[in-house]
């Protein structure tokens, strides 16, 4: 148990390593990058006097050392700057971005974990005959479909031919003006359900089913894949055949013992991908119109606005370091083996 | 005269691999009688692990069977799957050769005993109580450590003592024990051996121990049966088969023990390769290696028959006694 220990305290120091660096090479591209902050901070028609004090503000006349030394102290503070076009912190705009996404990304994660597990173990079950082959072909078709092709045809099918789900956007204009969401989480769905607006809650639901859909369909087919070819593997181990040699249940054969086994990469897997999708949904945000990190990021993008991209690349970091970390002490958790050595 | 627990009557199996058809088990015919110890010994490859899973019905998909075993007045190979669950683990149930990947290593052994006792017998009130009585039957001292234990925690000797116990959660009637020594040191060996006694003489189950170590077959068998590349070709009670040896391989392998090795300084080995089952020799499948083969052995396959009462063999020129 203490090797473990000793395990978890070097992941971690490990984690803090790589935020280090990141935060550090940040710090150096918003140095070489050949633009004047300051002048992008007051504008083009800005005069002399108001340039100056911006470099003053921004600190940009200190040492560059002393520069680094208050970036990083402005970071522990939570500070990540101030964004260019709008002057508002960006942590604040990232928080208030990410709970949209956040969204999104949890349920089209849950979707991919319940669909994927059900298809990869029913797949390997019935290895070699008709379901799974099916299966197999439509987790292929699961990763390597062009998520933003594939949103526009689910938008063509649903909202213009079936007319059954909303175009884009988290909720419809009048129920905006009408039903407003009081927020508490920003999680819209929830939080029309904490405060009983069952309208929107309705309205919320139609709204998420289609860009939740769209994106679960790539960690559907990973974990789809991930927990067939890890169960077929396990169901050939000499255990398994012990287990059934012995007089186990059924169930309990391919559930719990089997299954068990096969879950923890596919929760790895999952878990990376579900990082990844915090900044990089951003092809299904912007075709859905939804207000999350990646539409953030990419206006961020086209106008040149160094703070905020900064921001979001220093917050993913540490974002996707984090649920890496999570990730290893899960995976220490499920199995023993990790845990013991 | 009483029926035996287990009859394998003329059992072939062969394999579809990518080469073509293997043809691994040829005729194989032998029966284990209640309360009894039968040893089946034989090389590697010649398809002691094959017979096992055919008897308890677990051979891979690529597998084609004919023949009959019949257990408990019943054709196993008539069975359905879902009434051979009914089988496993109750009335017969078998341990492997490789203890430490027998156990599952995610889960502690006493979920594992505990889910083989619900599976194999739902009437049990209180599982635990019944799991650690069983671990300490199988000699643990410190059962409550052990059933909170991860396998990976205990020795090959230990998970081949847990592996035992899952076994014992139906109380059956036969219990295939696949070489359930090889993976262990010397000592550790003896111990299982006295526990697998201790198993026949408590619970009078009748064992099938399978293995290459003659030494164990000679303290624990009361009859073994020899393998040779698919065929069995001499059974007999232990001390006949040690001492009345009958078949021309039997003896070659009798003499290639490393004791013998004190007599006459070099292991004499028996001359030539194992065949190969994609093509096996017609006849006698030891013929081409057989210092005692004629015409006839190329031409059919000489059956098993009885010697005397309960000494039999297969071959055309047998041994005789002062041989
Ligand atoms: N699934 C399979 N497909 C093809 N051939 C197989 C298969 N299983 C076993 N065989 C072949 O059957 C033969 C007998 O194998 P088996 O495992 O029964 O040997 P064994 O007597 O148990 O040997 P060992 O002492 O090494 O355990 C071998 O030649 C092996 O290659
Ligand atoms: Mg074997």
């Amino acid at each position: 148990m203490a090797s473990f220990k000793t395990y978890l305290i070097k992941r971690i120091i490990l984690a803090l390593v790589v935020i280090y660096f990141v935060i550090t090479i940040t710090f150096i591209l918003s140095h070489v990058v050949p633009s004047d902050p300051a002048e992008l901070y007051v504008g083009p028609k800005a005069t002399a006097e108001q340039r100056e004090k911006a470099i003053k503000e921004l600190g940009l006349n200190q040492p560059i050392y002393i520069q680094y030394l208050r970036y990083f102290q402005n970071l522990v503070n939570g500070d990540l700057g101030k964004s260019l076009r709008a002057h508002t912190p960006v942590l604040h705009d990232i928080l208030t971005y990410l709970p949209a996404t956040l969204e999104i990304v949890v349920l089209a994660n849950i979707v991919a974990l319940i669909v994927g597990v059900a298809f990869g173990s029913y797949s390997a079950l019935k290895k070699d005959m008709l379901a799974d082959h099916l299966i197999r072909i439509v987790s292929v078709g699961g990763v390597s479909i062009p998520s933003f092709w594939f949103a526009l045809i689910t938008q063509l099918v649903f909202f213009g031919i079936l007319g059954i789900f909303p175009l884009d956007s988290r909720l419809s204009s009048d129920i905006q003006l009408f039903n407003p969401i009081h927020t508490i989480t920003g999680f819209y769905t929830i939080d029309a359900l904490i405060t009983g607006n069952i309208v929107a809650l309705v309205d919320s639901v139609r709204h998420i089913i289609l860009p939740a859909f769209v994106l679960a369909t790539y960690p559907i087919g990973l974990v789809t894949r991930m927990v067939r070819s890890m169960m077929v593997e396990v169901l050939n181990e000499n255990y398994i055949r012990f287990a059934k040699a012995n007089g186990f249940k059924d169930n309990l054969i391919y559930y719990k013992y089997a299954l068990k086994n096969a879950l923890t990469p596919a929760l790895m897997a999952l878990g990376l991908s579900f990082a990844y999708s915090i900044t990089g949904a951003f092809l299904v945000e912007v075709i859905f119109s939804w207000p999350g990190l990646g539409t953030y990021t990419v206006n961020a993008i086209l106008e040149n606005d160094y703070p905020a991209i900064l921001g979001v690349t220093i917050f993913g970091t540490i974002f996707y370091v984090f649920i890496n970390l999570f990730l290893d002490i899960l995976q220490a958790y499920l199995d023993p083996r990790v845990r013991l050595q | 005269m009483v029926e035996p627990i287990l009859s394998v009557e003329k059992l072939d199996v062969s394999f579809s691999t990518f080469e073509g058809l293997a043809h691994v088990l040829s005729k194989v015919t032998f029966k284990i009688n209640h309360k009894e110890v039968f040893a089946l010994v034989g090389e590697t490859g010649c398809g002691k692990t094959v017979t096992a899973l055919s008897i308890i019905k677990l051979l891979p998909r690529n597998s084609y069977v004919q023949g009959r075993i019949i257990f408990n007045g019943r054709n196993i190979l008539e069975l359905k799957e879902s009434d051979m669950v009914e089988v496993r683990g109750k009335s017969m149930a078998m341990i492997l050769q490789d203890p430490s990947s027998s156990l599952n290593p995610m889960f502690k052994v006493g979920e594992q005993l505990c889910d083989a006792i619900t599976s194999n017998d739902p009437n049990i009130k209180e599982p635990k109580r019944y799991a650690l009585e069983l671990l300490s039957k199988v000699g643990f001292k410190d059962t409550e450590r052990v059933f909170n234990s991860y396998p990976n925690e205990l020795s090959g000797g230990m998970q081949q003592r847990v592996a035992i116990s899952i076994s014992l959660t139906g109380k059956p009637t036969l219990l295939i024990a696949d070489e359930p020594t090889t993976a262990l040191d010397v000592l550790t060996q003896a111990q299982i051996i006295q526990l697998l006694k201790q198993v026949r003489d408590t619970y009078s189950t009748s064992v099938l121990l399978i293995t290459h170590n003659l030494g164990l077959v000679a303290t624990l068998c009361d009859r073994v049966g020899i393998m040779y590349f698919g065929q069995v070709v001499e059974i007999g009670p232990t001390y006949d088969l040690f001492y009345n040896t009958k078949h021309p391989y039997t003896k070659g392998l009798l003499q290639s023990l490393p004791y013998n090795k004190l007599k006459n300084q070099t292991l004499p080995t028996i001359p030539g390769d194992l065949p190969s089952p994609l093509s096996p020799p017609s006849g006698c499948r030891f013929y081409p290696r057989c210092p005692r083969s004629n015409e006839s052995c190329s031409k059919d396959v000489p059956e098993i028959l009885p010697i005397t009462d309960k000494h039999y063999v297969a071959c055309f020129n047998p041994l005789s006694g002062d041989e």
